[in-house]
């Protein structure tokens, strides 16, 4: 069997005594989109601020590539998250945002522009480089958001409601865009929603977040 | 959205109103400005005489070294009471606030209690109050962009792999800039413009811009110098207003509260022992200043005391109290009258000029330093028929224009955060105007405005730069007191001045923490 790109086993998690996740095990092969799928206030956002290193675990493990997490700080585990509001930087343009992480991992200028070149060709915003992130729509925070976490070509990417904000329409045109731009990048995936349909049209495989606590999947 | 709709129910009213404080400020700070200007015009003086030169060189000087000082201390200290949650937390944070409720004669004086006696005057003693006396704007303008700083963005960045000094370079740093830059623009106007703390601790070897103003206004009697140093000074002030305040307001960030804990040891150690120098280098000068009050020689004793609110010897406490008192409420009352009608102007005025008188009416007395305002008023309301010089009026009228700006801003602010949907809807209900500024208006503005008048009134209390030019028998001020004191020999006489300032103390503390508490109350 190969090495799983995500393992999770028995992560429990509680804030002043009360249990926001219990018990939780979760298996993510590599190249691999899965969708958890949750109401809202189900913990499904602490089990990716757990992955990410964001909020410790009371208990359970972590390995990404078949490596225990426990221990390494954020920016040390390669995982990338993008946020349910985007959180884009409000001080950097649309590039400048997408470059973030290759100038912390020390890319040459050169390969940094022709990187940033290429993601933002894939996610369709190849003339919007140098806008001002407040300016962007939903739609296009979003992506850019998205492309900004591919950058560094993360072990796996973390997808925190990505299309929360969106109306509709776009929602669910948006959703196919994501899976292609993923696959394309050959990332292995780990999304939350409360949508199904959204889940479904993004990921490979979907499950509830009920169905990941004590022994099932 | 059209323009009526811009301007909501009040834009007429807004623009008759704005000639009340057109015509006050016209009269009480353009006139005298331009009266100091008259004589001292000719601000190549403050360039050819050496002596003129010299001054402003070393205000500006001190004023960016205490600057500089002032950001050093002051963003670690930021940093600790404003990202962390502990115990005391509120504690330290309002003691880091409290030098600023202070007058800056009296935090001269403490700072003159607690150094020892080869180190009380001179360059660093100044430089030492100014960054006591600042690291509360630090904190204030600084802290709450900081605050409201959401955790995410520096989350953001850990996932894309910055570590905690890359995430502080690249990330919080960025964001912070504008705060940063208006805040040092803030506290080098406030050191450049020092004159209570350098009356007590520059020493006659190195004075500032201000305290020469003085001497030559009022012991020297040459009013050119005077005026010229006063025109350099408007000017500097001005420039370094303009640059920085552009800066404030250039990165907009959404605001949202933050959940405040502590984390690594580490850190948890660095914040605990952060906050424990902090609470001990605020509280030391204020038992200092209180102590020397009861310090008679090299004993303790009660005497200045006694005498002091017994009405013997050279301070009568009660009356000082009672004019201080009686100066600050009329001085209040006025500036958050004018101050009100200011803001009112600016954000609702329905025609450009209107606004336009509103803009002049806020900016204009920000550039002019409260000693410059009582060298203005000395030069233009000597003559008849504006020859007002006798009026007992002319000092709350005075220390009304020296906080009006700060009176303006606050209710600006407080005004603009209205969302003028709130009108409309109340509009839609079938409230007419005065009932909307009634029931919205005035209802959302009460608590900002109790704390802008409460400003004012702190400001009138400790103000000391336009009162020691103004100065008349009787009548004297708890401030004005303290200065008259100082300069007297006597050990009795010297605590004396002590217990004026540990008073007047105790009466802006009380102020701020009545105010305080009046709204926390008021938002249960």
């Amino acid at each position: 069997m190969t090495t799983p790109g995500l393992e999770i086993c028995g992560v429990t998690v509680s804030f002043n005594g009360s249990r926001v996740l219990t018990d939780v095990s979760l298996r993510v092969e590599r190249g691999e989109i899965v969708a958890v799928l949750g109401p809202s206030g189900s913990g499904k956002s602490t089990l990716l601020r757990v992955i990410a290193g964001l909020v410790p675990a009371s208990s359970g493990s972590v390995h990404v590539d078949g490596n225990d997490m426990s221990g390494i700080p954020t920016h040390r585990r390669g995982v990338g998250l993008v946020f349910q509001n985007n959180q884009l930087f409000p001080h950097l343009d649309v590039a400048d945002n997408v470059a973030y992480g290759l100038r912390i991992a020390r890319i040459t200028a050169g390969q940094r522009r022709a990187r940033v070149a290429a993601l933002l060709a894939l996610i369709g915003m190849s003339d919007h480089a140098t806008r001002d992130v407040a300016t962007l729509s939903g739609g296009e925070a979003a992506r850019v958001a998205l492309a900004r976490s591919l950058a560094t070509t993360p072990r796996i990417l973390l997808l925190d409601e990505p299309l929360s904000g969106l109306d509709h329409d776009l929602r669910y045109s948006l959703a196919q865009e994501l899976r292609r731009v993923i696959h394309a990048a050959g990332s292995t995936a780990l999304l939350v929603t409360h949508d199904p349909l959204e889940a479904e049209r993004i990921a490979d495989r979907v499950v509830r977040l009920t169905e990941l606590s004590s022994g099932t999947s | 959205m059209t323009a009526a709709d811009a301007h909501g129910p009040y834009g007429r009213v807004a623009r008759r109103l704005v000639i009340v404080p057109g015509v006050f400020v016209a009269l009480f700070t353009v006139w005298p400005a331009f009266a100091t200007l008259r004589r001292g015009f000719d601000i190549t003086a403050a360039i050819t005489e050496t002596g003129l030169r010299n001054t402003v060189l070393f205000t500006v000087w001190q004023a960016t070294v205490s600057a500089a000082l002032t950001l050093i201390v002051g963003l670690p200290v930021t940093w600790i009471v404003s990202r962390h949650e502990f115990v005391g937390r509120r504690i330290v944070r309002a003691l880091t606030l409290v030098p600023f409720v202070l007058p800056t004669l009296v935090v001269g004086l403490a700072f003159r209690a607690v150094l020892p006696a080869d180190l009380r005057s001179g360059v660093l003693p100044l430089v030492v109050a100014h960054v006591f006396l600042n690291v509360a704007v630090v904190v204030r303008v600084v802290g709450a962009r900081w605050e409201s700083q959401p955790r995410s963005f520096d989350e953001a960045a850990a996932t894309l792999g910055a570590g905690a000094i890359t995430r502080f370079r690249t990330v919080t740093l960025p964001m912070l800039r504008g705060s940063i830059a208006g805040a040092a623009g803030l506290v080098f106007m406030y050191c450049f413009t020092t004159y209570g703390a350098a009356r007590v601790l520059a020493g006659p070897s190195r004075p500032v811009t201000e305290t020469e103003i003085y001497r030559f206004a009022v012991l020297a009697g040459d009013m050119r110098a005077a005026s010229a140093l006063a025109v350099t000074q408007v000017v500097i002030v001005g420039a370094v207003l303009a640059l920085t305040a552009r800066g404030a307001s250039h990165t907009s960030v959404p605001q949202r509260p933050l959940a405040l804990r502590t984390a690594a040891p580490l850190r948890r150690f660095g914040v605990a022992i952060g906050a424990v120098l902090i609470t001990v280098a605020f509280v030391l000068p204020i038992i200092g200043l209180v102590s020397r009050s009861i310090r008679v020689g090299d004993g303790f004793s009660p005497a200045a005391w006694r005498h002091a609110f017994g009405g013997a010897g050279a301070l009568d406490v009660v009356s000082s109290l009672t004019a201080s008192l009686t100066t600050a409420a009329a001085a209040a009352t006025l500036s958050i009258m004018i101050g009100s009608l200011i803001a009112f102007a600016q954000v609702h005025a329905a025609s450009r000029a209107a606004h336009g008188v509103a803009t002049a009416c806020e900016v204009i007395p920000v550039v002019v330093s409260a000693v410059v305002v009582g060298l203005g008023f000395l030069l233009a309301f000597r003559t008849s028929p504006f020859d007002w010089r006798g009026q007992w009026w002319l000092l709350p009228v005075s220390h009304a224009v020296v906080a009006l700006p700060l009176v303006s801003r606050t209710v600006v602010a407080s005004m603009r955060q209205i969302p003028a949907d709130l009108r409309s809807a109340a509009s839609t209900l079938g409230a007419s105007p005065l009932r909307v500024l009634a029931s919205i208006d005035a209802s959302l503005l009460r608590r900002p405005i109790g704390a802008a008048t409460a400003l004012a009134a702190l400001v009138s209390l400790g103000e000391f730069g336009a009162s020691s030019l103004l100065s008349r028998r009787g009548n004297e001020t708890l401030t004005m007191a303290v200065g008259r004191l100082l300069g007297r020999p006597g050990d009795v006489v010297q605590a004396q001045a002590f217990v004026a300032a540990v008073v007047l103390a105790a009466l802006c503390l009380a102020l701020v923490t009545v105010v305080d508490l009046a709204t926390t109350l008021g938002q249960r």
